[in-house]
């Protein structure tokens, strides 16, 4: 199999079979983080191929110091939160959530479980679902998320707790879920 | 001490308590339960990470916004830089092409121009200088449209090349001889095998096609030239 750096060599050289390899390799993945941080797919949509073309863009500057899936999930990052920022100039407005925008399926355990979250999630206000996506989903520092977002570390940190406590009353269902074992040491709620 | 707010259970999840904190914790499984949800949610969101989708938008959207951008290369110029690719077969054809009508149209054009001499040695070197040029001139494309001029341009240029080229001819053999229109038929016939490999391979390439059907149409004038050379006793059936 061809590596990256060969196939990047290529893709910079405007070879579109290369740039479709890149694509495919890493657009479950790339695609996966654009779709969380939007929430809506027709937007989603959008921001994906805008996050490609400045990928492909920004080919020539990748020195290879970072995983290639590294460099591109931050440009992905990045490219989105810009995007949002443009479409959503009411950042605190709070989402408002219809019941059949959320198309998941449902054909296991973890699909409902990530469906779950994604609609848990989707119920948060702006800043604190971008908080919770960057920090608890996606593994970013409060300090990353801070210069990503031109907020204070303290800021992230809030945001992020409120946005747990909400998404623990949301997803009760899933987190109260214990083993039989377990749930027998349990007192009741007081 | 009372219980802690939601929002520092949440924190504890995954952050450290204060002794008051540590020791209410040792003794209310209320906050225990509450913490440990939390943290069943944090395992959740991680394994959240890991999942995989389906892309956002297809390949045919993203490639065309890089066209526009100038990020993907025009088609011809790509296929006769990717040394490893399936695309071989197509710019081997594009050679053969190229290869395969200059010398056609160095043993035919004599019927184009007639008795018509060049005028001097080089003039030659500096047509092939101006081809040359307008070859690295192709890299500028900016749309489909500019590309498809500049093909018609070069189409006009590679006539008037070959028309000038056939007066520095040396070649004897004359016009009506029917081995010049069966050099012509093979020709042909091995330029529409290799672009019709070429076309079933990427059935939408238009330059591809345009080749392939051209290499036929032109087959077909030959073979009705040849047809019209031959004495009148013989009949050409086939070929």
């Amino acid at each position: 199999m061809e590596s990256d750096q060969l196939l990047i060599r290529r893709a910079i050289d405007g070879d579109e079979r290369a740039l479709r390899q890149l694509w495919s390799q890493y657009a479950p993945r790339i695609d996966a983080v654009v779709k969380r941080l939007a929430g809506d797919p027709d937007l989603a949509a959008d921001i994906a191929q805008d996050v490609w073309i400045q990928i492909f863009r920004a080919l020539k500057t990748y020195r290879g110091d970072a995983q290639f899936a590294t460099w591109a999930h931050r440009i992905a990052v990045n490219r989105t939160l810009n995007a949002l920022r443009k479409v959503r100039r009411l950042a605190k407005v709070e989402l408002d959530i219809e019941e059949d925008s959320v198309s998941v399926e449902m054909d296991s355990d973890r699909a409902f479980v990530a469906a779950s979250i994604e609609e848990a999630a989707r119920k948060l206000p702006d800043g604190a679902r971008t908080v919770f996506l960057l920090h608890d989903v996606e593994g970013y520092t409060h300090e990353d998320i801070a210069r990503e977002l031109g907020i204070t570390p303290g800021a992230s940190k809030s945001q992020l707790f409120k946005a747990r406590a909400k998404l623990r009353r949301l997803l009760a269902h899933l987190v109260d879920h214990l083993p039989a074992a377990s749930r027998a040491h349990v007192a009741p709620a007081s | 001490m009372s219980h802690p707010h939601p929002e520092r259970l949440a924190a504890l999840a995954d952050g450290e308590p204060t002794a008051a904190e540590a020791a209410h914790l040792s003794s209310c499984l209320t906050c225990a339960r509450e913490i440990a949800a939390h943290r069943r949610l944090l395992m959740l969101a991680w394994q959240e990470r890991d999942r995989l989708s389906t892309p956002a938008v297809n390949w045919e959207t993203i490639a065309a916004a890089a066209r526009e951008e100038g990020l993907i290369r025009d088609d011809r110029m790509a296929r006769s830089t990717a040394a490893r690719s399936p695309w071989w077969l197509q710019a081997a054809a594009a050679v053969v092409i190229l290869a395969g009508g200059m010398a056609i149209g160095r043993m035919s054009l004599p019927v184009l121009v007639g008795n018509t001499t060049a005028s001097s040695e080089p003039a030659v070197s500096q047509s092939s200088a101006q081809l040359v040029s307008s070859a690295d001139t192709i890299l500028t494309f900016r749309s489909t449209a500019e590309a498809i001029s500049v093909l018609q341009r070069a189409e006009r240029e590679y006539r008037m090349a070959m028309i000038f080229l056939s007066g520095q001819d040396s070649v004897t053999r004359v016009a009506d001889d029917p081995a010049i229109y069966r050099a012509r038929l093979a020709a042909f016939d091995a330029i529409a095998d290799v672009t019709l490999d070429a076309v079933r391979e990427a059935p939408q390439d238009p330059v591809m096609n345009r080749y392939y059907l051209n290499a036929v149409g032109a087959r077909d004038a030959t073979l009705r030239q040849l047809g019209e050379k031959l004495p009148e006793n013989v009949q050409l059936v086939g070929f």
